[in-house]
This record gives C-alpha cells, sequence and structure tokens, in this order.
C-alpha cells in the first residue's frame, strides 16, 4: 500500500511537472488558493472548480459550473458592421459569468449559494487586473461576439475573409459563430492574455480582417519604435514597434475609448497625431495643421462616417477622409511631375471618392477624386470670394473634360498649351491638385515638411504665395504660385499674351483679375469667350459701353490672339485686339485701325 | 500441471484476501462503510456485490435455459457504459443515492432536440461523460500511458468510467471516494490536458 | 426581340427550385399515400420472449426515445418535410405511469414528469421549474399526477390542470425520501426509503391513513423499499432492493402480511438488485432487475416464469431498467403493432436509464405455437 501511495505520489510530481507550461495552472485563471495572482481563492485548493464540475454541472457542454448571467449586455453597433451580432451566447456567456464584473467570483453550482467559494475578490475588480477583465454589460466597446462568420459575410464585406481560410487556430462555435473562445483559450496563457495566435504583428487579427492595402501598409511594416510616451496613457501598447502592434496602435479589442470601430482615442485625428507629430512618424502633421489656411480636422467626434456619402455628407474634415490608415504607405507622389503624379500613391492608398463624371467609387486612382469628396457636388460650397463672370462653386465642373479651358488636373489640355510652361511641362501634361494646393513648407515647396494639403500660410491653402488684391506690384514673390508653372520671364516678354507686361508691372493688374484658376464649365461658358481662363474679377473689371450696350466681353479670335471689350483701371476696350509676339506688327497695325482704343 | 494450477489458486486467493482486506481496512468510516448502524443486518459486500447462490430454478415458461449462468457479474458487460458505471447507478440514480445519471444522456443522439439541452432551456444538470473511449490521440489528452503511470486513474476497457475516478471500496482515503487527492485539480490533469 | 428572348429563355434558378419543391412534396405524397395507407407496418425486428421454438409470453414491439417516434406512418413523410421528426423527448427516465392512453414518465435528466397522449400524441411537460429529482410517478382515477420527488423530499400532487394541487409528506419526518407512489382506489402508498417505511395517504384530502415497515429484515420491516405495485386484487406489493424479496399486504385490512417471496442471488430465481416491480391484471408479477439487467417475471406464489430483455447491446435491451408500466389497452396506431402470430392481453412500458433506446414497449400474452413455429 505504502508502495501503491509512493508510486501514485510520484505520478502526482510527473503531472506537476509535465502540466507547468502552457496550462492553466499558475495561469491568471488559476483561481486556486496557490496561485501567484492576486484573484484567488482564500481556501479552496482545486483549479477547475471554479469553472468545471465532474457531477452536477449546468448543462452546458464544458461540464460548466457556473450560473451564466442573465444580463442584457448592450452589444457593438457600427455603420461598417455587415454581421448580424446578437446578445451573447454559448462559450461567450461562460466567459461573461465572471468577466461582466456581475456575479461572484465564488458562486459556483457544485456549492450552496450560501457557502460559495471565498475569493479575494468577490467580483472580477477594475483595476490593473480590470479594464480589460472587467467588460461590464457594456459590450459596445468590445469586439463583437456571438455573430455568425460565415461565406455570407465575407461575401458582403471583401475585406472579411472567407471563413474556411481561416486558420484552424481560431475555433468557430456550434453555429460557425465568432465567440470569446474564437480568440482565446481559457486554459493557455503562453501567448499572453490567453490567445489562440499571438498578437505580435496583429497576426491574430489579421487571420480574419483582410483590410485592403494592410499587407504593404505603413502601419504594418513600419519599424519605427513607439515610445512609452506615445500610446494610449491608460494602457501601455505590448510591443515596440509600429509593426509589431499593428491594429493595436489605433484600436483596442476591449473597452476601446471610442466604441464604434474600437479606437484608441475619442477624437479621430488624436490616434493619428499621437504618433504624427514628430515623434514617432517623420513628418510633424501637428503642426501643419495649426497654421491659418489648412485642413483642420474637425473637433468635433463622429463626424466622419466611412459608410457616408459624399452628396450627402456634413461638412467636415478629418485625417481619414484622405487617408485610409490601414492602407497609406510611404511613396512619393508627383516624382516626375505632370507625368504620373496624378495617379494615387503611397499616402492616399485605398481612398474613396468621385471621379470627374461625378461617380462615387471606393477605391480612387487619381488624387482629385479625393479632393472632389469635399470640393465637388457635395451639398456644402464654399462661398464665393472673388465675384466673377461665371461663378461656380463645384470644382469637379471646372475640371470636366470639354471645358473650354481648365487646368489639366483630370485630363490633359489637347489644344496647344501656353508657350510660358516650364518644362518637364508641356502640352498634354498633366498636374495634380497639389501642385498647387500644398503645405507651404513640404518638400514640393523646397521644405522640408510633408506633402499634401494640411496646412499652409497662404490662403486658401496655397504652396505659394499668390496675391490677387488689385494694384499688387508685380514681383516673383507676389504671383509664385503661377511663376511655379509658368515661367515669369516668358509672361513678361510677352510670349503668350502681347500685352501681359502691360497689364501686370505696368498696371499692376494680379492674374486672378482677368484668370481663374480651376476652369470653365461648358455649362456656363464657351470657348470663344473663356479660352484661356478668362473669367473676369467683377470688383475690378466691368463692363464698357458701347454702341450695343454694356458690354464686357473677352472673344478668342484664334492661337494667341483676341480682343475684350471691358473698362478697368477706368480704362475702356471695345473690341480691343490683340496678337502674339510672333505676329506684334499685325497687332499695331490692328491697334491703330481701331481708333476707338485710348490710352 | 496440477500444481501450477494450485499455485496460481493460492496466489489469486492471497490477492483476493490481501485486496479485501485492504478494501475493508478503507471503507470504514467512508461513506461505502456498510457495516454502520444504519446497514444493520445486511451483508457489507452484498450491497454491491450479489451473493452466489447454489442452486438455480428454471424459469416456468422457458425451461431450456442454461440453468448455470450467474448474472450480473463484474466482469461480464463489455458495452458501454461498462460494469464499471453500471453498478454504480444501480443505486445512484436519484432514488437510493445522489444520482450521476446525467452522464447517460449523452449516449443518445436526439435529431431535433440535441440543442435545447446545449443551451440551457432544461432545468436538468450535466455530468462527466462515462462509458466513452478514452481520446488518448486527441491533443487535448494526456496520452494512455501517462494517464495510467500514476497507477490512481483506471480506463478499464480502454473507457471512462465511474470507477475511473472514484474507488468504490475508499481505497485512498480521500473525499468523495477519489481515486485520488484532487488538490490543486491533480485528478482532473491527470488526463486534461489543460 | 431580345426582350422576349430574355424573358423566354432565362433560366430562373428559384423558379426551379420552387417546382422541384413542389415535384418532391408531390412525390412525398404520393409515397405517403401509398406506404401510410398500410396501417401500421408490419415489424420485422420484432423480438419474442422466450426466444422460439418456445412458446412466446411476451414480444418487443418498439422502443422509443421521443413522442415523434410513436407517430403513425401516415403522418411521417409530413414531419420530415417540416423538419421535426422528433417532438418531445425523455433524456433520463424514472418511473412510469400509464391511464387512460396516457404515458407518464418521470425525467431525472430534465426534472419534469412527461404526459405523453398516446392517443393524440400530444406531449406535456408537468412540473417544470418546480420538480427537482422526480423518481416516480403515479395517477389516481380523477387524473391527479402524484409525483415522488427525492429532490424536494415530498410527494407532490399534480391537478389536471398541471399546477400542484398539493405536497404531501408525513409529519414529522426527518431525512423523508420518497422513492415510489402507487395508488388504488382512494389510497396513495409511498415508500420512503430513510425510515424504510410505507405510508399510506387519501387521495381526497391527504391526510396520513397508515403507516407501517421500519428498517430490518423481519417480516412486516423493509430495508430499502424501492417500488409499491398493487395486485388486480388490491392487495399491495413492497418490493426492497437491499434486502431483495417482495412483501404483499392487505393494506384495506391493517397492513396484514399476505405472503412474502423472493431471495437474493445471481441465479433463475433469485432476485439481483430488484428496482422496480408492476403487477400485470393477469397476476404477473414484473420486477425490474438493475443487478440481473433484467425485466424478471414471477407468479404471485413466487415463481419464476421467465427474463424479459437482455443484459446486454442491441435491440430490447434492458442494460438498467428503471421504470415499469402496465397498460391494459393501447390506441389503435400502437396495438396495430402486435404481430398475428401473437394474442396481447395487456402491455407493458418499460424504461431504461442508460443505453440508446430509453423507454421499451412489450406486449404481454400469449403467442400460437403454430404461428410461432411457422417462423
Amino acid at each position: 500500500m505504502n508502495r501503491a501511495r509512493l508510486l501514485g505520489l510520484l505520478g502526482c510530481v510527473v503531472a506537476a511537472t509535465a502540466i507547468a507550461d502552457e496550462s492553466v495552472v499558475n495561469s491568471p485563471h488559476d483561481l486556486s488558493a496557490r496561485s501567484p495572482h492576486r484573484i484567488r481563492a482564500v481556501n479552496e485548493d482545486q483549479v477547475c472548480v471554479f469553472c468545471h464540475a465532474p457531477h452536477n454541472a449546468a448543462p452546458q457542454t464544458p461540464l460548466w459550473n457556473r450560473e451564466n448571467p442573465e444580463t442584457y449586455y448592450r452589444i457593438y453597433e457600427s455603420s461598417t458592421t455587415d454581421a448580424r451580432i446578437d446578445q451573447p451566447y454559448g462559450a461567450s456567456k461562460m466567459c461573461l459569468s465572471c468577466h461582466d464584473g456581475s456575479l461572484a467570483l465564488g458562486n459556483v453550482l457544485s456549492r450552496p449559494v450560501s457557502q460559495p467559494i471565498v475569493m479575494t475578490a468577490r467580483t472580477m475588480p477594475p483595476g490593473p487586473y480590470g479594464e480589460d477583465a472587467d467588460l461590464t454589460n457594456d459590450l459596445s466597446d468590445d469586439h463583437p461576439i456571438s455573430f455568425r462568420y460565415d461565406r455570407q459575410l465575407s461575401n458582403v464585406d471583401h475585406q472579411i475573409r472567407p471563413p474556411e481560410v481561416v486558420t484552424q487556430d481560431l475555433p468557430l462555435g456550434v453555429h460557425r459563430e465568432v465567440q470569446c473562445t474564437t480568440c482565446h483559450d481559457p486554459h493557455n496563457n503562453e501567448l499572453g492574455d490567453f490567445l489562440n495566435v499571438t498578437d505580435e504583428y496583429s497576426a491574430i487579427c489579421v487571420a480574419c480582417h483582410d483590410m485592403d492595402g494592410w499587407r504593404y501598409g505603413s502601419h504594418a511594416v513600419s519599424n519605427k519604435r513607439t515610445p512609452g510616451r506615445v500610446v494610449d496613457p491608460r494602457q501601455r501598447l505590448k510591443y515596440h514597434t509600429v509593426s509589431d502592434n499593428a491594429c493595436a496602435n489605433c484600436h483596442r479589442i476591449h473597452s476601446a475609448p471610442k466604441r464604434e470601430r474600437l479606437l484608441r482615442y475619442v477624437r479621430e485625428e488624436e490616434g493619428c497625431l499621437n504618433c504624427h507629430s514628430g515623434d514617432v512618424a517623420r513628418y510633424n502633421i501637428a503642426a501643419d495643421i495649426r497654421k491659418s489656411s489648412s485642413h483642420d480636422p474637425d473637433p468635433r467626434t463622429g463626424v466622419h462616417d466611412p459608410a457616408e456619402t459624399p452628396f450627402t455628407m456634413a461638412r467636415h474634415v478629418e485625417c481619414v477622409d484622405c487617408h485610409n490608415p490601414h492602407a497609406s504607405r510611404t511613396r512619393n507622389i508627383g516624382a516626375v511631375r505632370g507625368t504620373f503624379g496624378q495617379i494615387v500613391k503611397g499616402p492616399n492608398e485605398n481612398v474613396p471618392g468621385i471621379t470627374i463624371t461625378g461617380r462615387a467609387i471606393e477605391d480612387s486612382r487619381f488624387l482629385y477624386e479625393i479632393c472632389f469628396k469635399c470640393h465637388g457636388d457635395g451639398l456644402f460650397r464654399p462661398r464665393i470670394v472673388t465675384p466673377r463672370q461665371i461663378t461656380q462653386t463645384n470644382k469637379r465642373l471646372e475640371f470636366m473634360p470639354g471645358n473650354p479651358s481648365y487646368h489639366p488636373v483630370a485630363i490633359p489640355l489637347r489644344r496647344d498649351a501656353s508657350p510660358s510652361l516650364i518644362a518637364p511641362l508641356r502640352a498634354g501634361s498633366i498636374i495634380t491638385c497639389i501642385d498647387c494646393h500644398n503645405s507651404d513648407n513640404s518638400r514640393f515647396a523646397g521644405g522640408t515638411g510633408a506633402n499634401g494639403p494640411h496646412g499652409s500660410l497662404y490662403d486658401p491653402l496655397l504652396v505659394r504665395n499668390f496675391d490677387t488684391a488689385d494694384l499688387t506690384a508685380e514681383s516673383a514673390q507676389a504671383y509664385s504660385l503661377c511663376y511655379g508653372c509658368h515661367a515669369r520671364d516668358s509672361i513678361l516678354n510677352n510670349e503668350s499674351f502681347s500685352l501681359h507686361r502691360v497689364h501686370i508691372v505696368d498696371a499692376r493688374t494680379p492674374c486672378s483679375v482677368c484668370h481663374t484658376v480651376h476652369g470653365i464649365y461648358r455649362g456656363q461658358g464657351n470657348a470663344v469667350n473663356h479660352s484661356s481662363l478668362i473669367n473676369f474679377d467683377l470688383s475690378v473689371v466691368t463692363p464698357a459701353d458701347t454702341p450695343q450696350g454694356r458690354r464686357l466681353q473677352y472673344e478668342d479670335t484664334g492661337r494667341l490672339s483676341g480682343n475684350c471689350t471691358l473698362t478697368c483701371h477706368g480704362m475702356t476696350h471695345i473690341n480691343f485686339p490683340y496678337a502674339n509676339a510672333a505676329a506684334k506688327s499685325t497687332s499695331a497695325r490692328l491697334r491703330n485701325s481701331f481708333p476707338g482704343v485710348k490710352r | 500441471m496440477k500444481r501450477k494450477t494450485t499455485a496460481v489458486g493460492a496466489s489469486l486467493i492471497f490477492l483476493v484476501s490481501f485486496v479485501c482486506g485492504l478494501a475493508f481496512a478503507d471503507l470504514k468510516g467512508s461513506v461505502h462503510d456498510f457495516s454502520s448502524p444504519k446497514w444493520k443486518g445486511v451483508d457489507q459486500c452484498g450491497v454491491c456485490h450479489m451473493p452466489q447462490t447454489k442452486e438455480a430454478v428454471p424459469p416456468l415458461w422457458d425451461t431450456r435455459v442454461d440453468l448455470s449462468r450467474r448474472f450480473g457479474k463484474m466482469s461480464m458487460r463489455k458495452a458501454d457504459p461498462g460494469m464499471g458505471t453500471l453498478a454504480c447507478l444501480r443505486c445512484h440514480d436519484g432514488t437510493i443515492a445522489k444520482d450521476a445519471t446525467g452522464a447517460a444522456i449523452r449516449d443518445i443522439d436526439y435529431p431535433t432536440m440535441a440543442s435545447p439541452l446545449r443551451f440551457g432551456m432544461g432545468h436538468g444538470r450535466s455530468d462527466h461523460p462515462v462509458g466513452v473511449e478514452y481520446p488518448q490521440f486527441d491533443p487535448e489528452y494526456r496520452p494512455t500511458t501517462f494517464v495510467l503511470a500514476g497507477w490512481k486513474v483506471t480506463l478499464p476497457d480502454g473507457k471512462v468510467e465511474c470507477s475511473s475516478c472514484h474507488d468504490p471500496h475508499a481505497f485512498s482515503g480521500e473525499k468523495y471516494l477519489l481515486r485520488m487527492s484532487n488538490s490543486g485539480s491533480a485528478l482532473c490533469l491527470t488526463c486534461h490536458k489543460k | 426581340m431580345s426582350s422576349r428572348a430574355k424573358s423566354g429563355w432565362i433560366i430562373d434558378s428559384r423558379r426551379i427550385a420552387a417546382s422541384v419543391r413542389s415535384l418532391t412534396i408531390a412525390a412525398l405524397i404520393v409515397l405517403g399515400a401509398f406506404s401510410g395507407c398500410a396501417s401500421p407496418q408490419a415489424k420485422v425486428d420484432l423480438v419474442y420472449f422466450p426466444p422460439p421454438p418456445v412458446t412466446a409470453h411476451a414480444v418487443h414491439l418498439l422502443s422509443f426515445n421521443n413522442l415523434g417516434d410513436l407517430a403513425p406512418a401516415e403522418q411521417s413523410w409530413l414531419s420530415v418535410l417540416r423538419g421535426a421528426t422528433g417532438g418531445p423527448f425523455v433524456t433520463t427516465p424514472a418511473g412510469m405511469a400509464y391511464r387512460d392512453d396516457v404515458l407518464y414518465i418521470c425525467d431525472i435528466g430534465q426534472n419534469v414528469v412527461h404526459r405523453w397522449n398516446l392517443q393524440d400524441r400530444a406531449g406535456r411537460r408537468l412540473g417544470e421549474g418546480q420538480l427537482v429529482k422526480p423518481v416516480d410517478v403515479a395517477v389516481d382515477e380523477a387524473g391527479v399526477v402524484y409525483v415522488a420527488d427525492t429532490g424536494l423530499a415530498e410527494v407532490v400532487a399534480i391537478g389536471s390542470d398541471g399546477k400542484i394541487a398539493r405536497r404531501l409528506k408525513p409529519p414529522d419526518r426527518e431525512g423523508y425520501r420518497p422513492v415510489a407512489a402507487a395508488v388504488h382506489g382512494q389510497k396513495l402508498c409511498v415508500a420512503d426509503i430513510h425510515d424504510h417505511r410505507v405510508d399510506v395517504f387519501a387521495t381526497d384530502d391527504g391526510r396520513l391513513l397508515d403507516s407501517f415497515g421500519g428498517a430490518g429484515d423481519a417480516p412486516g420491516e423493509f430495508f430499502y423499499p424501492v417500488d409499491l405495485a398493487f395486485t388486480p386484487d388490491g392487495r399491495l406489493c413492497v418490493l426492497e432492493m437491499m434486502n431483495p424479496r417482495v412483501q404483499v399486504f392487505d393494506i384495506d385490512a391493517g397492513h396484514s402480511l399476505v405472503t412474502t417471496f423472493g431471495k437474493p442471488g445471481d441465479r433463475y430465481g433469485a432476485l439481483g438488485k430488484p428496482k422496480r416491480i408492476e403487477v400485470g391484471p393477469d397476476g404477473v408479477v414484473f420486477i425490474a432487475d438493475v443487478g440481473f439487467a433484467y425485466i424478471q417475471l414471477f407468479d404471485l406464489q413466487g415463481r419464476l416464469l421467465m427474463l424479459l430483455g437482455s443484459g446486454g447491446e442491441g435491440h430490447a435491451a434492458t442494460p438498467m431498467p428503471s421504470g415499469l408500466a402496465i397498460a391494459g389497452s393501447l390506441p389503435e396506431p400502437l396495438a396495430g403493432l402486435v404481430p398475428t402470430d401473437f394474442e396481447a392481453s395487456y402491455f407493458l412500458f418499460a424504461s431504461n436509464s442508460v443505453g440508446s433506446e430509453r423507454v421499451s414497449l412489450y406486449a404481454i400474452g400469449l403467442g400460437r405455437p403454430a404461428a410461432t413455429t411457422g417462423q
């Protein structure tokens, strides 16, 4: 008998050593009195009894030894969720019997209600163990559970992988639903947090979530370190670099402050600026957006909704309006100006937009499509700063193909372009919105900041200065925005408009008095009167009295020639003709033959 | 040959008496101590082990039976659940003693009503399965050799029965007639790799 | 032209599915008409006791776990279409009772008493949420259901409206543990294995009429009286488990002991661990023996008649018989299951707490020798 007992003891020792690793014993789920953790029983030395009993257990499958809570839970809601999320059931309900903080930890079915197991904490406490451990009955700030994960779901949402390709390490419930036990194995804490798959590189998240562009996205591959300060102050990130933490940089799976989409910060931009203020990421966007003319993120929360339609959404701007943090990556944009700069690359990968024809698309191909979301057909248009002959607040219409004249943002100019263009720009070149609208200290502008219309000293968010006030003294600085593409020498030498110098230098007329910037919508102007972006500023240019009545008109009469009927700076032109420099003599002859012209 | 048989018989008798001696030693005072005043007048082995009778009476309606047949022998039944379970359920069915028959519900496959049970709609309780093959190749469980190496937990015919965890003779002196102490859930973790 | 071609030729999968479904239903209707018209199909796997060539005295008709298994063939195809073949089910049956086409089954797995009307096949759960461990049930002539509940430690009388009408318990009885109930006329007898007594209650007002017994092995004393049954002439049979014997009392004449039989053992003629007793209208005593794993048939003189069931696996097995109920007659679809070569005088329901077949139905009577030998 002694011998048998000795053998038994030996067996126990073997068992004890064999179960030391990756076992529930000594893990936080070991609630026995011998557990090294803070929450444990005072006397009870069994490990399993807190959840399981061999006899008289609940009818649920793993011999469940606890009452299940009858709590009504607030469940996760999001405008972009396609799954039908139910009240928790099945295995999740069992987890919640402790982790919703309502039922006493020592209340087990195998004991009378009056004599529960005495624990160091009656219920799941908040605090260092808590926050995540005590999920409360509000599950709207936690990853959804108890929803069916099937082909129907993955067919609707292409960013969810088909369930059959998800690793078997993430088991689904009886009816193929996601439960707590899909991500967590309550018995095995080898990977921490009782995870089934490691969360390093967010491997456990991307097992199901196939976010567009994530594979090469900066947030997935960056090895920038995330120092302790630049994280959610209430919860330190588990790993040390951006790519190691991956999803966890921005999302919190449990008890997320921003419920919808489980974000770490209630204000969306704070999540971005947390790293993009010069600490972790290369550029200090926070400085840019504080400038006088900027895309300053809306201080309100919840104004941006990924499910919004550009046509009806409220006016707002957030980082995620132009950037998809899952797909964003470092890549120079507009490296060769005028050629491929227009195609969306790098930071703006995979952002919805509006095409030049006004159709909403999920994945913008061109930068301007992103801009058109707000600056196109939306309900909320900017106020008109400069009164012109033709006013148009829909930028999309101004760049439409077929317009009498436009800057070649959407499509190249087919007709011969201005002779002033600086190489490599030429007829057929394409430019981008950010050729003009860009941060003033961007690398594009010769500075050190980030490219892109984040913020500028020059209104309206211009990359360089652009004076529009009448009687501005001409200088390279005054119109440096225009001179960036249109050579100052060429302009002042009258290579395009033969009277440019007279107007700009002598009469101190800014470019914007005669030219509009973006384009003339074909539904409003025609190629005769509105070529070369001619759209007079009515605060400076007024109609002229002619025999036919008061008229204000520009007329295109061929290549680099035309005539004007207007009053400006006290001068009246009636059918005042001009011609290009090559035909200077002709223009002089014409000028002499029109006696109505006065100087 | 005869000598050998005698030797085997002698050693068998010795073994049986040794085991019985041990059993009685440990039964005394346990919950299965049927010699207590409450059970006065009962052959204390006869509560579980049926007494062996000498003569048999042929049934009136069926005279062709084999009269030498003995019923209810512990080793007779090889089906599931085995005798290591059935012998217990004779009393532990809620009438004589605390019931443990919830375990037996698992061997029925109900086509339409499995779900209400599983989701706890009934008021029933469940028990650890018995009469089931030990899942020796399941990574969630320890190999059979490991389980049996402790000389405590038994797997009669490779199956989990009541007698896998419980010893009706109270050999170990543990609570609930367990075969070994469940301190630190050591008994559970002998099989379950958790 | 194109649109006409479209409407003419495009294949609408939903329409095809609908037509397939209607075809299936039609086919099933035809099948049902053929199979259903033939009144309950002849079971090919009937088991006779004793086995041929001896003249049979019992035949196993069918086994079932849920009420749906008892549905006649005409309904089966409909229920298949509905996707519900099971209906009310029994998990771990204990004691049973039968009266007026209604089968009562105690279920200690679900902690209810099933009330299955075999005439219209309507199932009802009695005492849902109120019973704790119902181990035996008896029904009186008024339809009141008496449930012996060892968890509640009292006998619960459930009226015909499904509500608990009365709770019966002898006064000043510590550790009361009622395990069996039997009704005869106006008297309800309950066996208590804690004090090893039998109590007689009046069914009309629940008053304790008589109480007799006490622990011991002398005549008139009991040791674990696990079940009670009434003989056709109104005498009470008390079955003891740990001191295996049957004592017959005349409870109308001051519980005088009429006769006693049974002795422990492990061979033919002895009792192993008898658990349940029931007496047929012809005086045959059925004893469910969990030690033998058989149902033993005795006559009232204590002579062994035969063994019913089988200790092993398979059809008509009785691995752990846990309840018995005698039915004098059965509704037509079930009565039609009796083979033509057997003359049934009454029926026996027997439950098992383990095994794949939880409730079995036997016909008791006499096989016609010519027919049985013909098989």
